[in-house]
Order: structure tokens, then C-alpha cells, then sequence
């Protein structure tokens, strides 16, 4: 063969190294789209509306070149963000309602678009706006991440707004919406991952004695499940939060016996020697 | 010609307009070093473009496997292109750059026994000893890359250990100021060990064991000298460095595409300048020391 066919062969593969995929492409426009993004995020009051507008723009390219991709859901919820963090949230609402998402198939996103709606409320200072958001989440994608956290971010908002008769009521939401999720489960990890969320709507609320049973619980149901961990959490809220320290130290103790691999051995001696 | 010049020897900047001179008189001895530019600017292309076709074939499941799928997007592909390149870059140094070592040597010998320069006959003959060449830059590379590491390690694990000081200073100081200076004289030293061990091969005709021993004896009998001639030129180099460790604010400022640009200028200062000016330094010293060997 000769020279001049090697450089062709050099020059068909240098053509084809424009073959950036239609993903590749996407990635980088939406990198700069964000980088622009980014700087109406740290001040979104000094904004000048040509830059938001340049911004949105180039969301909207994105939008417009991959109508049916996930950065088209990015892009649409990021025009979405753009207009939360101006304070105009009634058209960071109806941008986030113009999510093209099929429900059944990615529950998440939705959970996800229906939660931002449900913070632009938030923002706005209207909470039982919001709050009905946050239960047709908790309704319409019970197992979705996003549901799974939310009746304790419930619980923590009424902790904030110190209204203690919210927090019991919240907390109480809480316990019969995880009961009835782990009606539905068979697994034993997702009824440990319920079991643990209980625990921890209980703390967050305040609860420590049931917060405790509970904890207890699961140590004994779960035992392949970090049951060290359970008990270390429970030596903390005796000695914190009930002002018992014998019992801290019997938890203590459980872990250096039970589980002297545990990882948290060091801690329990540490612990007990400040008992 | 004589690199000392006016025969007062070891006067630095007589050196260097020998250097200079002798460049000047025939920029063809820097053919090689464009050669391996050359090859290696075409290797940064290939793995800048390794998520895309029809590279993604030989390069995607490697970076899949060992840093995973996230580095085949955009930017997370510019971050790790630097790591990827130097480990290329160690491959081709072995495989091509001993070769174009060789050649430049060799032109430079001619050179400086004015004869005539013949880039197709210089490529024969040094590639006969290809080999040797090849065998004494991957023990260069190798040593370089296995010994760089270890003060770094040390380091960290020192620090690591829960120690939050070493000689009344704390890691700020050994990671940001010393590590640096020390890497910077550690491969001074490893280049000055190994760099009379190249023109033995293709100046004297030695094998690659008695080169590489007869080449760390030379290096021993004009070490200081050596530490300098290598020292100087290798300086040129720490703008790059200081670009190269701060990749991630500059992709950050700029894009991440500035890594390419950043890897490239690299190329142009490490190979062109820096390799160009250590290899006829030492190669004319060399000659100069070892004229009347047999």
C-alpha cells in the first residue's frame, strides 16, 4: 500500500473523530447552561433579567435539540430553579408543571417536580400549599426516594415553626404512613429501612421512650442489619435525652459484648469511660 | 566543536552558547523532538476523543472498568485525561522516544563532526539499537515513575497516622512547598543517572547493561555538572507543572476543554524545549568526556 492511502485511512479516522455522540453534545451544553446558572444562584438579586433570559435561553435550546432525553427534564426543572430563586413563584410553578414525564414510568421524577412545586409554596410562605403538594407525593409514589424522607421533613418543619401540637400530629402521620408501607413489603430490608424511618420520626419528634422501643426492636429483629448502630444511638439518647446513665452503660456494654467487631467498639469504650 | 568554548570550563553560560550556537547552526538535530510532539499531540487527540467513536472501542471499557462509567461523560472525561495521558505518555517514551532519543543523538554526534545529516540513515542505524534503547527508557521511566511516588506516600501516611506535625510543621508546608521541591530535585537526579547511558548505546555501541553501568559512572565522575546541565533546563518546566496541578480551577474558570490546551502546551515545553536541550547538553558533554575512549 501506498503512503497515500495510509494518509487517507489517517484522514477517514481524523473525519470521524467529529462523531461526538448526541449525548456527549448535550452533556457539554447543559455543563455550560449550569456554569451559567451558577452565578444568578449566588446573587439572584443583583441579576440584571438579560442574564436570566441568556440563561433560560440556552436551557431552552437543550429543550428544543433533545425533547424526549433526561436533559430535557433537567433543563425544564433548572428554568423551574431559575425562577424560585428570582422570587417569582408562580412561573417557577407553571415551569415546573411543564414537565413531559410519564408518571408510571419514573415515579421519582415526578415525586421530584410535584416537591418542587410544593417548595415554591414553601418559599412563598405558604405552608398548607405546599403541604398538600407534599401528601399527593406521600399518596401518589409511596415508594419513591423522595417519599420515604418526607414525613420527616414534614416533622422538621413543624419542629422550626415550634409548633408542638404539628409535630405530634406529623409525627403521628409519620408512624401510620410507614406502617402501612411495610404492609405492602416482603423484603427484610425494606422493613428494617421503615423500622429505622420510624426511629427517626420518633427522635424528631421528640419521642425519646418510643424512639428507644423502637430502636430496641430493631436489634432484635434485625440482627444482620447494624444492630451496634441501634444501640449506640440508644446510649446517646439515654444519657442525652432521658438523664439515664445506667441504662446508657448497659447499651454500652451490649455493643463491647455482642458485637466486639463492630466498628463503634472504640466509641463504647470512649463513652463509658466519660459515664 | 567544544562545549566549554574558550576552554574555561564549567562556566555555565559558555555551555549554553555552545548549546544555542549549535542548534542554531543545525536545527535539524531538533527533528526528532518534533517527531515525538508530534506523536505524542496525536495520542492526547486519540484519548481526548476516547468517548467517541471510533476510539470508544479500544478506550471505553478500560476507563469503564478501572475509574468507571461516570468518566466517559462530559467533563468528568477531561478530568481524568491528564492521568490517562501520563501513563500513555510512559508507553510511548518506552516504545518511541527511546527511538527518537537515539536519533537526536546521533544527528548531534554528526553534527558536531560535521558530517552531513541523513534523517532516513540516522533512523537505521539507531534503530538497529533499538532494543537497548528501548530497554534503558523503560528502566528510566519505571524508576522515575515508581520512585516520584514515595515521597508523597510517606506523607500521607505519616499524616494519616494522626501525626499533625514533623519537624514543628504541619502537612500544609510538607505537601504544598517541600513535596514539590523535592519532586522537582528527585527527577533532576534520576534524568542525570540515566542520561549518559544513551548516547553509550548509540554513540560507543554498547549493550544495554554495560551502558547503563558505564553511563551511572560517568554521571558519578561529573555529577555536579550533570545536576546543573539538567537542572536548568528542567526549571522551564514548573510553569507547566503549576498549570497541570491547577487543572481544576482552570477548567472550572475557563472550561474543561483547558486541559487539552494544558496537556499540550506540556508537550511543546517538556518534549521540544526541555528533552531538546538536556539530551545536546549531555550529549555534548559526552563526546567531550569520553573523546579519547576507545
Amino acid at each position: 500500500m501506498k503512503v497515500r492511502n495510509y494518509f487517507l485511512i489517517f484522514l477517514f479516522v481524523v473525519a470521524l473523530c467529529g462523531c461526538e455522540s448526541r449525548e456527549f453534545k448535550a452533556e457539554r451544553q447543559m455543563w455550560r447552561a449550569h456554569k451559567r446558572a451558577q452565578a444568578i444562584y449566588k446573587n439572584p438579586k443583583g441579576t440584571p433579567p438579560f442574564q436570566l433570559a441568556q440563561v433560560q435561553k440556552e436551557y431552552q435550546k437543550i429543550l428544543d435539540k433533545y425533547p424526549k432525553s433526561l436533559f430535557s427534564i433537567q433543563a425544564q426543572f433548572s428554568i423551574g430553579h431559575l425562577y424560585l430563586v428570582m422570587g417569582d413563584f408562580e412561573r417557577a410553578r407553571s415551569e415546573y408543571k411543564k414537565l413531559n414525564v410519564d408518571c408510571d414510568k419514573r415515579g421519582n421524577l415526578c415525586a421530584e417536580a410535584i416537591f418542587a412545586i410544593g417548595q415554591s409554596y414553601e418559599l412563598e410562605e405558604k405552608w398548607s400549599q405546599a403541604l398538600i403538594q407534599y401528601k399527593s407525593i406521600l399518596s401518589s409514589f409511596p415508594f419513591s426516594s423522595k417519599s420515604l424522607d418526607l414525613p420527616i421533613y414534614i416533622i422538621r418543619h413543624y419542629q422550626r415553626t415550634k409548633d408542638a401540637a404539628g409535630v405530634n400530629r406529623s409525627c403521628d402521620e409519620a408512624l401510620s404512613y410507614y406502617a402501612s408501607l411495610k404492609s405492602k413489603t416482603k423484603a427484610e430490608k425494606g422493613d428494617y429501612i421503615l423500622d429505622s424511618l420510624i426511629a427517626r420520626s420518633l427522635i424528631e419528634a421528640g419521642r425519646w421512650q418510643e424512639a428507644v422501643d423502637v430502636l430496641e426492636k430493631t436489634v432484635i429483629r434485625y440482627p444482620n442489619m447494624g444492630p451496634d448502630e441501634a444501640l449506640m444511638l440508644k446510649a446517646v439518647i439515654y444519657k442525652n435525652k432521658l438523664k439515664d446513665s445506667a441504662k446508657a452503660r448497659e447499651e454500652l456494654q451490649r455493643i463491647l459484648k455482642d458485637y466486639p467487631k463492630s466498628k463503634l467498639t472504640k466509641q463504647a469504650q470512649a463513652f463509658l469511660g466519660k459515664l | 566543536m567544544s562545549i566549554m568554548g574558550d576552554k574555561k570550563t564549567g562556566r555555565l553560560l559558555g555551555i549554553w552558547k555552545s548549546v544555542f550556537g549549535f542548534i542554531l547552526s543545525e536545527p535539524r538535530i531538533l527533528i526528532p523532538f518534533f517527531i515525538l510532539a508530534a506523536c505524542e499531540t496525536f495520542l492526547l487527540w486519540v484519548l481526548a476523543n476516547s468517548p467517541h467513536f471510533p476510539f470508544n472501542f479500544v478506550f471505553a471499557p478500560p476507563i469503564r472498568r478501572v475509574w468507571g462509567p461516570i468518566y466517559l461523560h462530559y467533563p468528568y472525561i477531561y478530568e481524568l485525561l491528564p492521568r490517562i495521558f501520563y501513563f500513555m505518555k510512559i508507553v510511548l517514551s518506552i516504545f518511541v522516544g527511546s527511538l527518537t532519543t537515539g536519533m537526536a543523538i546521533h544527528l548531534i554526534l554528526a553534527s558536531d563532526k560535521n558530517e552531513p545529516i541523513n534523517l532516513k540513515k540516522t533512523f537505521f542505524f539507531v534503530f538497529k539499537k533499538y532494543l537497548s534503547l528501548m530497554l534503558l527508557a523503560a528502566v528510566l521511566f519505571i524508576t522515575v515513575h515508581f520512585v516520584m511516588k514515595q515521597p508523597a506516600i510517606v506523607f500521607f501516611k505519616y499524616f494519616k497516622a494522626g501525626h499533625v506535625k514533623l519537624l514543628f510543621l504541619g502537612p500544609k508546608f510538607w505537601f504544598g512547598m517541600f513535596l514539590p521541591a523535592l519532586s522537582f530535585f528527585m527527577a533532576v537526579v534520576l534524568q542525570a543517572i540515566f542520561v549518559y547511558s544513551f548516547p553509550y548505546v548509540v554513540i560507543k555501541g554498547k549493550k544495554f547493561l554495560v551502558a547503563l553501568v558505564l553511563g551511572v559512572k560517568l554521571f558519578l565522575k561529573n555529577w555536579i555538572k550533570t545536576l546543573v546541565v539538567v537542572a536548568l533546563p528542567m526549571l522551564l518546566y514548573i510553569p507547566v507543572t503549576m498549570l497541570r496541578n491547577n487543572t481544576a480551577v482552570l477548567a472550572d474558570k475557563f472550561s474543561p476543554e483547558v486541559i487539552v490546551s494544558v496537556l499540550f502546551i506540556g508537550i511543546l515545553i517538556g518534549t521540544v524545549v526541555v528533552d531538546a536541550l538536556v539530551t545536546i547538553v549531555t550529549t555534548l558533554l559526552f563526546i567531550e568526556a569520553t573523546e579519547h575512549e576507545s
